[in-house]
C-alpha cells in the first residue's frame, strides 16, 4: 500500500517563474523510512508543502494514504494535515511561550484524531505528554519550564516528542540536523529512528547532508525528481 | 489546550505591551464614559431639581439667570421685586399657590433661603416629591430655622441647636448677623437636589435679619417690629390648570409696576440643556476621537505583532491549523485586550467619581450618579468593545491571506 504517490505533478510559483518543480512519478511504500535529498534551493522545503498539502500543484495528483490531496477542500486539507503529519523543523521552532508540556500537546490543539489516540494511552494529554518525555529521557524538572531555558539537546527531544504525540501516520523533518555538530546529529537521529520504530510511524526526512543517507529504506534525490529543474545541482548516484 | 488558551500565552508573552494596550483603552474608556457620566448626572440632578411648579417669576433678567438663582442657588439676581407685586400676582384667579423666596444671606457657606411656609408644601422635585422631614417640622417662629439634609450632615447639627447667619454669599470674612440667633427646629430628607444645600428660613426671618442692617436688634426687639418684607428675589407659582401658563406668563412680562418676567421651569431647563449640549457634544467628539487613536495603536501593534509572530503562525500552520482559526486567535487576543480594557476604564472611572464627588458637589453642585454603569455607558462600553473586535479583522484577516497563499514550512 502506498504512502505517498505523486503523478504528473507540475508546479511553478507565480512570483518566481524561474523555479518549477516536476515530477512525473514517484512512489513511497508504507512502513519505510525515505531520505529525500537536494542542495539548497533546489526545492525540498516546496516538496514539504506540497505532499503536506500546504501548495497546491498546477497540475498532477498527490496521494497520501491513499487521498488525492489536490481534490479536498482547504479546510479538510488542513485537518488532513493535522490527523496524519507530525513536523520537526530544522530550528525546532519550539514556542518560547509554552511551558515544555504545552509544546507537545499543541499538535492535539489541531487534530481531535492525534488527541483521541494520545488518550488511548494515557488518561490525559498531559499524562502523555509525560510519558514521552520520560521515554525521550526529558526529566520531570523541565516539564513546565519554558522551553527556551532548554540546552539544544533537550529541544531536540521535545522537538520528536511533539511530532510523534497522538502518532500520526507520517512524521516530516525538515532539515533538523543542519544546524546540529556530529555528536548531537547522531543523537538525534537515533532517538528518532528508535521513536519511528517504537510506534511504526513512516518517517520522510529531508537533507542537504548526504551522510545521513545510511539511516534510511530509500533515498531520492530531487534534482533527480524535478525532471525540468532550472537549479544546477550535484545529482546525488 | 483551546485556541483561547493559546491567545492568552501570546498576549503574556508580550507582557508590557499588553499592559500599555489595557491602559491606554482603559483612560480611553474612562474619559469616554465619564463624559457620559457627567453628563446624565447633571441632566439628572437639572431636572430632577424642581417640578410641579407652573411658573418662576422675578425681575426682569435672563431665563437661565432666574432658574438658576431661584432653583440651583448660583449666580445672583440683578433686582428683587416688590412685596406688592408679589401680593397682586397671588390674588390673580388663576394662582392657586405662590411661594415667595429671598435669597442673599448664608451659612457657612450653604445658601440661605428666606420663604413661607407654604414652600414644604408645595415644593416638588423629580417625579413630584414632596419635601419630607427626617426630624423635626417647619418653621412656626420667625426665628425658626430648617436644615436641608447636607447642610445637617456636614455641620453636624441636631434639632434646637442655635447657629448664626452671615450677610451675603460670597466666601470669605462675611458679616455675622450676631444679634439674631437661629434655632433649629427641622431637619428634611436628602432629595439629591439644591433642598439638601439650603438652609430654609421664614421670610419674616429674613426681614428680621436686615431690619435695621449695621446697627444694633436683639430677637425680641425684631420680633416686636412689623415684619412684612418690602421685596423678594423671586417665586414660585402653581396654577389652578396649565392652560392658563402662558396668559399669566404674559400678563407678567407686561407687568406696569416694575419690570418682572416669569419662566417654564420645564423650557428654560431644557433650553439650558441644549446650550449645554454644545459643549457636551464637543466633548464626546474629542474623546471619540481620543478612542480611535488608542485603537489605530491597537491596530499598530497588532500589526507589528502579526510579523513578529509569523513564525508562530506558520508553526500552527504546518501543525494543521486553519487560516480561520489563526485569523479567529487573533479576534480573540484583541476582544481580550479590549475587554480587560474596557474593564479597567470601568473601574478607574469609578473610583475617580469616588473621589472627586465631593469636589464635584461642592464646587459646580453636581451630584454624580451613584451606578456603576448605566445604560447608555453600558451601550457605550459594548460599541468601544465591538469597535476593538472590528480593529482586530484587519490583522485577522491579512494572516488568513498571508496563510493561504504561503506555505509557511519554510521555517
Amino acid at each position: 500500500m502506498a504512502l505517498l504517490q505523486i503523478n504528473d505533478f507540475f508546479l511553478r510559483y507565480s512570483c518566481d517563474t524561474n523555479f518549477s518543480l516536476n515530477i512525473d512519478q514517484l512512489l513511497i511504500e508504507k512502513k519505510t523510512k525515505t531520505f529525500i535529498e537536494g542542495p539548497s534551493g533546489c526545492g525540498k522545503t516546496t516538496f514539504l508543502n506540497v505532499i503536506t498539502g500546504l501548495i497546491k500543484p498546477n497540475r498532477g495528483q498527490i496521494n497520501v494514504l491513499d487521498t488525492d490531496l489536490t481534490t479536498l477542500n482547504p479546510i479538510t486539507c488542513d485537518q488532513f494535515r493535522a490527523d496524519h503529519f507530525g513536523i520537526i523543523f530544522q530550528l525546532f521552532n519550539l514556542l518560547p511561550y509554552l511551558t515544555v508540556i504545552e509544546n507537545i500537546i499543541l499538535p492535539c490543539t489541531f487534530s481531535n484524531s492525534r488527541k483521541q489516540k494520545a488518550l488511548l494511552i494515557s488518561s490525559s494529554l498531559e499524562d502523555e505528554a509525560k510519558r514521552l518525555c520520560r521515554e525521550l529521557d526529558i526529566t520531570d524538572t523541565l516539564l513546565n519550564k519554558p522551553v527556551n531555558q532548554l540546552s539544544i539537546g533537550q529541544q531536540q527531544r521535545v522537538s520528536i516528542a511533539r511530532a510523534i504525540i497522538g502518532q500520526p501516520e507520517i512524521i516530516i523533518a525538515d532539515e533538523p540536523t543542519s544546524a546540529l555538530d556530529n555528536e548531537r546529529k547522531n543523537q538525534f537521529m537515533s532517538l528518532l529512528l528508535k521513536e519511528c520504530e517504537t510506534y511504526n510511524l513512516n518517517l520522510i526526512f529531508v537533507s542537504h547532508d548526504t551522510s545521513l543517507q545510511q539511516h534510511f529504506d530509500t533515498s531520492y534525490n530531487l534534482n533527480t525528481l524535478n525532471t525540468i529543474s532550472t537549479v544546477n545541482t550535484h545529482v546525488f548516484a | 489546550m483551546s485556541l483561547l488558551n493559546l491567545a492568552l500565552k501570546r498576549i503574556f508573552s508580550r507582557k508590557l505591551t499588553t499592559i500599555l494596550l489595557i491602559l491606554s483603552i482603559g483612560l480611553s474608556t474612562m474619559l469616554m464614559l465619564g463624559v457620559q457620566k457627567i453628563k446624565t448626572s447633571a441632566k439628572d440632578s437639572f431636572s430632577n431639581s424642581i417640578s410641579g411648579t407652573d411658573l418662576i417669576i422675578g425681575s426682569r433678567s435672563g431665563a437661565t439667570q432666574l432658574l438658576m438663582y431661584t432653583v440651583f442657588r448660583q449666580g445672583h439676581p440683578i433686582a428683587t421685586m416688590s412685596w406688592d407685586s408679589v401680593e397682586q400676582i397671588k390674588s390673580f384667579s388663576e394662582v392657586k399657590w405662590l411661594v415667595p423666596m429671598s435669597l442673599g444671606d448664608s451659612h457657612r457657606g450653604y445658601p440661605v433661603l428666606g420663604t413661607s411656609a407654604d414652600y414644604f408644601k408645595h415644593y416638588r422635585y423629580a417625579n413630584k416629591k414632596e419635601l419630607m422631614f427626617a426630624q423635626g417640622k417647619h418653621f412656626h417662629d420667625t426665628f425658626d430655622i430648617v436644615l436641608g439634609s447636607e447642610v445637617a450632615e456636614k455641620l453636624n447639627y441636631s434639632l434646637n441647636d442655635r447657629l448664626f447667619l452671615s450677610h451675603g454669599v460670597a466666601k470669605g470674612n462675611l458679616r455675622t448677623h450676631k444679634d439674631h440667633a437661629f434655632t433649629v427646629v427641622g431637619i428634611l430628607k436628602p432629595t439629591g437636589t439644591p433642598v439638601d444645600k439650603t438652609v430654609h428660613i421664614s421670610l419674616q426671618g429674613f426681614t428680621a435679619l436686615h431690619i435695621n442692617w449695621g446697627s444694633y436688634s436683639k430677637n425680641k426687639q425684631a420680633m416686636s417690629l412689623e415684619l412684612h418684607p418690602q421685596s423678594v428675589t423671586s417665586c414660585l407659582i402653581g396654577l389652578t390648570s396649565k392652560l392658563s401658563i402662558f396668559s399669566v406668563q404674559s400678563r407678567i412680562s407686561q407687568w406696569k409696576a416694575e419690570p418682572l418676567m416669569a419662566i417654564i421651569p420645564g423650557m428654560t431647563l431644557a433650553r439650558l440643556w441644549n446650550s449645554i449640549r454644545v459643549i457636551d457634544s464637543a466633548f464626546f467628539i474629542i474623546t471619540f476621537f481620543v478612542t480611535l487613536i488608542t485603537f489605530i495603536g491597537l491596530l499598530l501593534v497588532q500589526l507589528i505583532s502579526l510579523q513578529q509572530s509569523k513564525r508562530d503562525l506558520a508553526i500552527f500552520r504546518s501543525m494543521g491549523a486553519h487560516p480561520f482559526q489563526l485569523s479567529w486567535m487573533l479576534i480573540l487576543e484583541s476582544l481580550f485586550i479590549t475587554f480587560s480594557g474596557v474593564v479597567t476604564g470601568i473601574i478607574i472611572m469609578n473610583l475617580l467619581g469616588i473621589v472627586l464627588r465631593p469636589f464635584l458637589e461642592d464646587s459646580i453642585g453636581l451630584m454624580l450618579s451613584f451606578s456603576i454603569l448605566g445604560f447608555t455607558e453600558f451601550i457605550l462600553a459594548l460599541s468601544i468593545i465591538l469597535f476593538g473586535i472590528c480593529t482586530s479583522i484587519i490583522p485577522a484577516v491579512l494572516a488568513y491571506r498571508k496563510s493561504v497563499s504561503e506555505g509557511f514550512i519554510s521555517l
